[in-house]
């Protein structure tokens, strides 16, 4: 086993690459009482375009599939139904979604190992027949509906779907109810033989319980199952142009306070700078410029255009990043004035960045507080950088006036797309 | 882990020492019996206080001092458990141990200087604070209606009267306007004074630094406060079910019910109960969602929620429209085969094993460890060791015999419509 040693919070995360290419992250903590596991695939709804295992032509499959995929992987065949073995020893099992991960998990204080095995054997080993696949349309088409009845999620929608053109990023991760529909078994099967090979695939294990013993029964687990050697899985890569789709768009919804978001979509090609860095960088630049600290917040808020400060959120979809800055306000017209106004004369000084960099150094240390957010925290480091970051403290440290000047010079920042959720009455 | 209780003669402090966390975590809990016409003013207090002090008289200097106390994390909240309205104010900051030296104890300090040395002028909080947040708080009670599962809930509340359960927690936009600068700084004054209070610290800390600087700062006087019975009488078994019905635009209808409880023991009240609502719809095993939802596909979600200390249970369902008599039948016989005994003993072995599990987790927590100490005062909850015994003692008997104690009273539909405009 590796040993990964983390600077300055005192923590450490073990590593193993099993045989077949599965790769394994442990974090043991004497002082906790539960335990978190995730098993994840590196897919999520963007990887809808690719090669299917032992085949040599790139196919496009329904959008949705990865979610729809995650819901019946729960399907077994001799197996007892995976929430109802788990909740024998009192743990609790879920799963998850995301642009670019499909994750099993469960959370549970007793028998760490034989539920581990079991998460395992049941993600290695589903049953999928054309009546459980159908059977399930309905009940993804009501999660649907749940999702349309939320103005905060249209919001989010709408502000993928009006800056990408075509990038995957654009689409929701559940599909729509047409796609869901066009969904077959033959097509779940593609997915989950290129995908959910060990070596795309990744275990992390946080609580408390003994490394040896555990990965142990890992490999023993494992070593018993075939698997033929795979190739890297060929992934058709997004092409996107640099301007919106839509620059500005008010959606007519049933809400008694309208939602707006202000987007500016930003080409990653034009930095030449490490991805996680930039990331840092543009929570950085974007909290000092709007969030509770800033000036601009206090007069927003005195001249009563905002009650809430800023939501800042950073999505990087691999070609481009979408700040988007995003409200709840019937103001919000001379919000984006405002908004825009600042934009037009941006001033960070050194005070404000030494200030961002205690934030962001405690918060590194405040996530190991808790073993579900110490495993979140890896998955997220797996899928984003492909790998742990060691020395996240010293790029923090190392973050200066000059790279934030220059980088601020590049960014168009009227590039940009507003979406505004506002009440049909 | 022990909790140490020392009595400050106007309020008590629990100081639990562990060395588990590299933060601090400190609560002041303030409670009384609730009462309607108060809620709004103890849901506005929690955002004035917050919002700037004497030292920081701004909203923006009091944030920027929090970051650079290492981004000290800092939160108010107000609920109602039973009959009491609770409001605390929580902060987290990292032990100086991984920051820098006399952090603790500025810290410690300028969460005083937010309870206690608020921006008074003349005898009130500043107009400009309590304006911004009464509208931020008029904002948060008018998006209640976005979020569809609370809304009906509070719906299907409201209409049982004059119990507390029956109130809006957010608080009410008629009160909202009767509030201003000074009367909100009298209710603090009283709340100060005549509130109950209980205040927590979990971390490794020195035990005599907290209590020397809750002496200078804390200048509560009352000794005597009174207390209330914090459990809820219980409404009576209604013969007919009441039906209410609201029309609305959505895609999906939601469908609640309230149940009443009737002659609980105390063992029922705190261990039966939970395993008679883990096996109805406490989770994704349960009697309701395999009826509901697996075996019938009518309802993207169905749960239900114990209230034992409002002796009251809800269960509340996301449906297809149009679906809701066909859902009411399948949630009606879901309760009566529980009184029938239509349970298993693998269902119940399960049920307690998520609320054993449930347990445990709590304590790898700050909030958890709170939670679980602050229980013992409130409702005299037993210690983790004894909870988990007590919780394997409940049997297949114990869950039949108090199904009969449960009793549909109430179900209310928001009902999915479509727009005629579209």
């Amino acid at each position: 086993m590796k040993t990964i040693n983390l600077k300055y919070v005192d923590e450490t995360i073990y590593y193993e690459k099993l045989d077949n290419g599965l790769e394994v992250y442990l974090y043991p903590k004497k002082t906790a009482h539960n335990n978190y596991v995730t098993f994840t695939t590196r897919f999520g709804s963007v990887n809808n375009e690719f090669v299917p295992i032992n085949k040599d032509k790139m196919i496009k499959v329904p959008l949705g599939i990865a979610h729809f995929l995650e819901h019946k992987v729960f399907a077994q065949k001799d197996r007892p139904e995976p929430s109802q073995f788990f909740a024998e020893s009192g743990a609790l099992s879920n799963a998850y979604t995301t642009f670019k991960n499909t994750t099993y998990l469960f959370t549970g204080p007793n028998k760490l190992k034989e539920n581990i095995l079991f998460l395992l054997d049941f993600v290695q080993d589903p049953y999928f027949t054309k009546e459980n696949v159908d059977s399930e349309k309905g009940i993804i088409t009501q999660e649907i509906h749940m999702c349309d009845d939320r103005p905060t999620d249209v919001l989010y929608e709408h502000i993928r779907a009006n800056t990408l053109h075509s990038n995957n990023f654009k689409d929701s991760i559940i599909g729509d109810v047409e796609d869901i529909n066009s969904i077959t078994k033959e097509l779940l099967d593609t997915c989950y033989k290129t995908f959910y090979h060990p070596s795309n695939m990744f275990l992390v294990i946080t609580g408390n319980f003994d490394k040896e013993e555990i990965i142990n029964a890992i490999i023993d687990n494992q070593k018993q199952k075939k698997y033929t050697k795979q190739k890297k899985i060929e992934i058709k890569r997004p092409k996107e142009k640099n301007s919106v789709v839509k620059e500005k768009e008010i959606i007519k919804l049933n809400t008694n306070i309208a939602k707006c978001a202000y987007n500016i979509k930003i080409s990653i090609n034009i930095f030449d700078m490490d991805k996680r860095k930039l990331n840092i960088y543009m929570y950085v630049i974007f909290g000092i410029l709007f969030d509770d600290s800033s000036l601009f917040d206090e007069e927003a808020k005195n001249k009563k255009i905002i009650t809430n400060s800023l939501f800042i959120n950073v999505l990087n979809c691999d070609t481009h990043l979408i700040i988007s800055l995003i409200n709840e306000t019937n103001k919000y017209e001379e919000l984006l004035e405002l908004i825009k106004e600042k934009l037009n004369n941006i001033k960070i000084n050194e005070e404000d960045l030494e200030r961002k960099k205690r934030v962001l150094i405690s918060n590194e240390i405040f996530s190991f507080e808790n073993i579900e957010i110490v495993n979140e925290m890896i998955i997220d480091s797996i899928i984003f950088d492909n790998h742990i970051e060691t020395n996240i403290i010293d790029i923090i440290k190392d973050l200066n006036i000059e790279e934030i000047n220059s980088i601020i010079k590049k960014i168009d920042f009227d590039n940009k797309s507003i979406v505004i959720v506002d009440n049909k009455k | 882990m022990t909790c140490e209780h020392i009595n400050m003669g106007a309020y008590n402090l629990h100081i639990i020492n562990t060395n588990t966390f590299k933060t601090v975590t400190i609560e002041v809990n303030f409670r009384r019996q609730v009462a309607k016409d108060e809620i709004t003013k103890r849901a506005l207090l929690k955002n004035v206080l917050l919002n700037s002090t004497k030292r920081y008289p701004t909203e923006r200097e009091l944030i920027i001092e929090s970051e650079n106390l290492y981004d000290l994390k800092l939160l108010s909240s107000s609920a109602r458990m039973g009959n009491y309205t609770n409001l605390s104010f929580k902060m987290r900051f990292l032990n100086e141990k991984f920051s820098q030296e006399k952090m603790n104890k500025q810290s410690i300090e300028f969460l005083m200087d937010i309870l206690f040395n608020p921006n008074i002028q003349n005898d009130a909080f500043d107009k400009n604070v309590v304006d911004k947040c009464k509208e931020k708080l008029e904002k948060s009670i008018k998006t209640l209606k976005d979020n569809k599962v609370k809304y009906t809930i509070s719906k299907l509340l409201e209409t049982i009267e004059d119990k507390p359960y029956s109130y809006n927690s957010f608080g009410y936009l008629e009160d909202l306007e009767k509030i201003d600068e000074k009367n909100l700084y009298n209710y603090y004054k009283d709340m100060l004074n005549n509130d109950l209070i209980d205040i927590f610290v979990v971390g490794d800390i020195d035990k005599t630094q907290i209590k020397d600087i809750l002496k200078e700062h804390f200048q509560t006087r009352t000794f005597h406060k009174p207390k209330t019975d914090i459990l809820v009488k219980e409404l009576e078994i209604s013969k007919k079910v009441n039906h209410y019905t609201e029309e609305d635009e959505v895609n999906q209808s939601q469908l609640t019910f309230l149940c009443t409880l009737n002659g609980l023991s105390d063992f029922e009240r705190k261990y039966t109960i939970r395993v008679y609502n883990e096996i109805l719809g406490g989770s994704s095993n349960s009697i309701l969602f395999d009826t509901v939802r697996e075996k019938n596909s009518y309802a993207y979600y169905v749960n239900s929620d114990q209230k034992s200390y409002d002796n009251i249970l809800l269960i509340y369902s996301g449906i297809e429209p149009g679906n809701s008599e066909e859902v009411t039948k399948l949630i009606k016989k879901s309760l009566t085969d529980i009184e029938k005994g239509k349970i298993s003993e693998e269902q119940i072995n399960n049920a307690k094993e998520t609320i054993i599990s449930g347990i445990k987790a709590t304590i790898d927590s700050p909030n958890g460890i709170i939670n679980t100490y602050y229980a013992m005062i409130l409702v005299n909850s037993d210690d983790v060791e004894t909870r988990i015994e007590n919780i394997k003692k409940v049997t297949k008997e114990d869950v039949i015999k108090l199904a009969s104690k449960i009793h549909l009273h109430t179900t209310y539909l928001l009902e999915g419509v479509k727009d005629e405009d579209n």
